[in-house]
């Protein structure tokens, strides 16, 4: 079986370096699966310990601060190589391999979910009042909002019961995305390798090893290079400055916003004023690459070059959405997190 | 029957000196495991320390070798010997 998946393994022989990034994210979730195995050996998920063990990690134990660093910035890495894996699914048509697209996209989904409740581990300020904001989200759903976010706290706010299973669901998520993700790869062996000129899926094939394997790895050198880069020179670049400071229930942060990756998520939310449909808007702005694949399977990819230039357009209208997501709620940022909003959803009808 | 036992003699597999918080200081009378009293027999059966341990871990690992005996032989055209014993 591993031989057939990672030596014989039949693969199109002029895929580009933008086919690389699978194998990246598999080594994403190995590289968070394992440092954290080794950062939850110094955790405890109680509300009175949990900042203290951080900060035990970081200043006491023997490399504590790397393995947490890894791990922090490896979320970020997790969800960097995520983007391009699925802007290149955009842009090359990957969605015509229709089981394998929807398994992707449930496992961004539960990545997002996992990386969320980790984020809230440390019990920082940005810890808590990121599980408030979000959890409260739930309340948008009729009728049983509010018993429904109770239920999730275990108890009338974020406490030290909603701390103990967001810990318990951080350690389990990523098993269960393991598993996706071996599904992802039977579908994917299946039905083949989409290919940058949209020839027929199963033409034109080369052995996995050496091409491939050793394509994956230069690719995967590199970009391991820059991260440790960024871990050991500016491992706290991506880190909000109020995660340092510990939870406090009787002080609401200024600025309350999410890690980059979920800015363009959290800049549609709040460009929907009201609550329900911004929560639908939230959902709906992931759960939207699942009907892609009821589009025109197998047609040319240089017939379409109309939906490829406007493919571009989006990747701005995301990183726009992105810059949005971390400004206040206010104008010129909040018309243009509406008329963003729009656009990004249009692209998904043309 | 699982479900009974869990609400008429929850506690009867548990040992007693579990309710008591973990303290370094007194060690109990007797240490014993909960379903692994089989290997823990063996592992003290065995003087010597590291043959204890070996004999632990043989206790598990001796299932392997038996697949390197004749293998899809007729199930009752075997010898009764070995179903006896």
């Amino acid at each position: 079986m591993m031989n057939s998946a990672l030596v014989d393994l039949p693969a199109p022989s002029n895929i580009t370096h933008f086919w690389n990034f699978g194998s990246l994210l598999g080594v994403c979730l190995m590289t968070q699966i394992i440092t954290g195995i080794f950062l939850a050996m110094h955790y405890s998920s109680s509300i009175d310990l949990a900042f203290d063990c951080i900060s035990h990690l970081m200043r006491d134990v023997q490399g504590g601060w790397l393995m947490r660093v890894i791990h922090a910035n490896g979320a970020s890495l997790f969800f960097l190589a995520f983007f391009i894996h699925i802007g290149r699914g955009l842009y090359f048509k990957s969605y015509v391999l229709n089981m394998t697209w929807i398994s992707g996209v449930t496992i961004f989904l539960m990545s997002m979910m996992t990386a969320f409740l980790g984020y809230v581990l440390p019990w920082g300020q940005m810890s808590f009042w990121g599980a408030t904001v979000i959890t409260n989200l739930l309340s948008a759903v009729p009728y049983i909002g509010t018993p429904l976010v109770e239920w999730v706290w275990g108890g009338f706010s974020v406490n030290n019961a909603t701390l103990t299973r967001f810990f318990s669901l951080h350690y389990l998520l990523p098993f269960v995305i393991s598993l996706l993700v071996i599904v992802h790869l039977t579908f994917l062996h299946e039905q083949k390798s989409s290919n940058p000129l949209g020839l027929r899926l199963g033409s034109d094939k080369i052995t996995f090893h050496p091409y491939f394997s050793l394509k994956d790895l230069t690719s995967l050198l590199l970009i391991m290079f820059m991260f440790m880069m960024i871990n050991y020179t500016f491992p706290f670049s991506l880190m909000d400055a109020e995660n340092f400071i510990p939870a406090n229930p009787m002080v609401t942060p200024v600025h309350i916003q999410p890690e980059w990756y979920f800015l363009f998520a959290y800049a549609i939310l709040r460009a929907i004023p009201n609550k329900l449909g911004g929560v639908m808007a939230l959902l709906l702005s992931i759960l939207m690459l699942i009907p892609l694949i009821l589009q025109s399977s197998m047609k040319q990819f240089n017939k379409e070059n109309q939906k490829n230039m406007f493919f571009w357009f989006f990747v701005m209208i995301f990183l726009i959405l992105t810059w949005l997501g971390m400004k206040p709620v206010e104008e010129p940022f909040l018309s243009m997190s509406i008329v963003s909003t729009f656009f990004y959803f249009s692209w998904f009808f043309i | 029957m699982f479900i009974i036992i869990n609400y008429t003699f929850p506690f009867s597999l548990i040992d007693a000196e579990n309710f008591i918080p973990a303290n370094p200081i007194v060690t109990p009378v007797h240490i014993r495991p909960q379903y692994f009293l089989f290997s823990y027999a063996i592992l003290r059966a065995i003087l010597n320390k590291l043959g204890g341990v070996k004999a632990l871990l043989l206790s598990i690992l001796m299932l392997i070798p038996l697949i390197l005996q004749p293998s899809i032989k007729q199930f009752n055209k075997e010898n009764q010997k070995s179903m006896f014993f």
